[in-house]
């Protein structure tokens, strides 16, 4: 037996749902008030990881993120949770240092898994030049693994996830719908050419992309995790822009798409519709192409906000080493009717109605 | 009665689709689920396909169980998919019902479509023409149709300058849902002339035409 099946939920979709954590978060002290000046990016603007300054030149990147499996092999479970973990240090614009491992196992399961989850975590910290400096494990019902997560920027480098600007051109790096195609792989439905492209994409460092987007004056970057791709992006938007995506150019996994025709919607999905479904207008989007907007995305890709002009060149340069990156949308002022929407003028029979987020 | 007590989704919609794909239509699927969002999941499968769709707390233990039972559609019904039509909570009787009921309303569900700046073929000027003296028409119709959707060339009928502008602002006024495709307006460089209407999808243009009750298809 898979210690997989001993878990009741696992991967970003086990996620506390984002209205739910707002609620647990107001009143909590630091969260929204004094903050310490030396703090650049801290709780305030809901993004990707904390920065906070050393010198004039230098300032510390922190993050941490941990889940239970959402597969069946504890070593690509590992590589997938340290992946994840990492996400968070490439989408602030900075480079990791060190890591710590945090593991929850329980007292009676094979420790072999264990090794093996701690192998593949800590081959994906080496393949990101970065050590595992030390950790914390503790007996618990379920296993749980992942890291924290410690990496430097110059304080005048960092990406945060809200200041794009209009007429940016969106990129987004990995295909949609790993959420949809682990939990169907789960109920042993995803024939393995389909569940091993969801694996490759988990495992991908975001690393490679990442280090792509020094040559270019990227506005904003953030990466697409349990929320999906509309959440994360309605972060990204803020209060001052709106985000028009293009559905017919997202790229998508194998099998995602089918999965979702054929109603296989994950739980998370569905609280990420509830809890924001009613900020986006989605009235022309297929029930399919709806619930791969809200899927969570375990270890997912970066979205990256560009100046149109630089944005071919970008997507181009990032797809060298992972090809399935798409220019799928655009920045536009707040209250833009859909009409604006032509992120692609040179491109024909790509654009979908667009989805705005509001 | 099948039982998906802590069972992760998908596995609740897994499981009714099989009951319901053996299930005669009408016949009524009863699934145990121990949260609401299972329930939301298989509601959008049920929707989707066309079936009946109700819920309410199970009996017995369990205080936060939730009964949920599934109406087979009728055979047209169940492989109408992914449309995911407003149907909900209602058995696929009312949907009939109600659908007949639309039906009696004199000219509604009319779809005009057009896929060309030109009605008919021959000359382009003459089919120019036509087309304008064809817009001009549906102004006088008794009933006007309820959506107008313009795609490929078309799209050319409803920008800035367009000589069929005022017509289509007179049925925009008698509420006349215009929808120009999206793609289409991309592909000229025209999106920015875009005049009146709504942009929209293959998708959405797909799914009008499907639903239409009455079709005019011009291109």
């Amino acid at each position: 037996m898979g210690f997989l099946s001993e878990c009741t939920s696992g991967g970003c979709g086990a996620k506390i749902g984002p209205g739910e954590l707002a609620e647990l978060l107001k009143g909590v002290p630091g969260f929204g008030g004094m903050m310490d000046p030396k703090l650049l990016v801290g709780f305030a603007s809901a993004d990707d990881a904390a920065v906070y300054q050393i010198t004039p030149d230098l300032a510390l990147v922190s993050t941490v993120d941990f889940f239970s499996p959402m597969i069946d092999d504890p070593y690509q479970f590992g590589e997938i949770a340290a992946a994840n973990a990492l996400s968070d240090i490439y989408a602030m614009g900075a480079a990791p240092l060190f890591a710590l491992n945090l593991v929850c196992f329980p007292q009676k399961m094979d420790k072999g898994i264990l090794k093996a989850i701690l192998a593949g975590g800590a081959a994906k910290v080496k393949e990101a030049g970065a050590v595992i400096a030390g950790g914390h494990s503790i007996y618990d019902h379920e296993p749980k693994y992942g890291l924290a997560v410690t990496g430097q920027v110059h304080p005048g480098k960092i990406l945060r996830n809200d200041s794009c600007r209009e007429g940016d051109c969106l990129i987004l790096t990995k295909p949609l719908g790993v959420g949809l195609v682990t939990s169907a792989a789960r109920a042993g439905l995803a024939e393995p050419r389909i569940y091993e492209a969801a694996l490759a994409s988990m495992t991908r460092l975001n690393r490679y992309a990442a280090e792509k987007m020094k040559d270019f004056p990227v506005s904003a970057c953030t990466d697409i995790t349990g929320f999906g791709l509309l959440v994360h992006g309605m972060e990204m938007a803020g209060p001052n822009h709106t985000l028009v995506i293009d559905t017919d150019s997202l790229p998508l996994l194998p099998g995602a798409y089918d999965f979702a025709a054929d109603y296989y919607a994950t739980a998370a999905g569905q609280r990420n519709f509830n809890y924001f479904g009613d900020k986006f207008i989605l009235e022309d989007i297929s029930p399919a192409i709806k619930e791969i907007l809200f899927d969570p995305q375990t270890s997912g890709g970066l979205l990256i906000s560009v100046p149109a002009d630089k944005a071919q060149a970008l997507c181009d340069a990032i797809c060298q080493d992972d090809p399935q990156a798409r220019i799928i949308g655009q920045v536009v002022a707040r209250e833009d009717r859909p009409a604006a929407s032509t992120c692609y003028p040179e491109k024909a029979g790509g654009a979908g109605v667009p989805i705005i987020l509001v | 009665m099948i039982n998906v007590i802590g069972k992760p989704c998908p596995i609740p919609v897994i499981e009714a689709k099989k009951a319901l794909r053996l299930a005669a239509p009408g016949e009524q699927v009863r699934i145990l689920v121990d949260n609401d969002v299972a329930r939301q999941n298989l509601q959008k499968m049920a929707e989707g396909m066309g079936c009946g769709f109700s819920y309410g707390p199970a009996a017995g233990e369990g205080q936060d169980n939730i009964e949920v039972v599934i109406t087979a559609a009728a055979e047209a019904g169940k492989n109408g998919g992914a449309a995911g039509s407003a149907i909900s909570g209602e058995s696929a009787d009312a949907v009939l019902e109600a659908a007949r009921r639309l039906q009696d309303e004199e000219g509604k569900g009319l779809v005009v479509a057009i896929g060309s700046e030109c009605m008919g073929r021959g000359e382009d000027e003459l089919g120019r023409s036509l087309m304008k003296a064809f817009i001009y028409s549906l102004t006088e119709l008794d009933a006007a149709p309820e959506y107008l959707l313009f795609f490929n060339s078309g799209v050319k009928l409803a920008l800035e300058g367009a000589g069929t502008l005022a017509d289509l602002r007179t049925l925009a006024d008698k509420g006349v849902n215009i929808n120009s495709c999206g793609a289409c307006l991309n592909y000229y460089g025209l999106t920015e002339k875009l005049a009146i209407g709504n942009i929209t999808n293959m998708y959405a243009i797909t799914t009008t035409m499907s639903q239409a009750r009455r079709l005019i298809n011009l291109s």
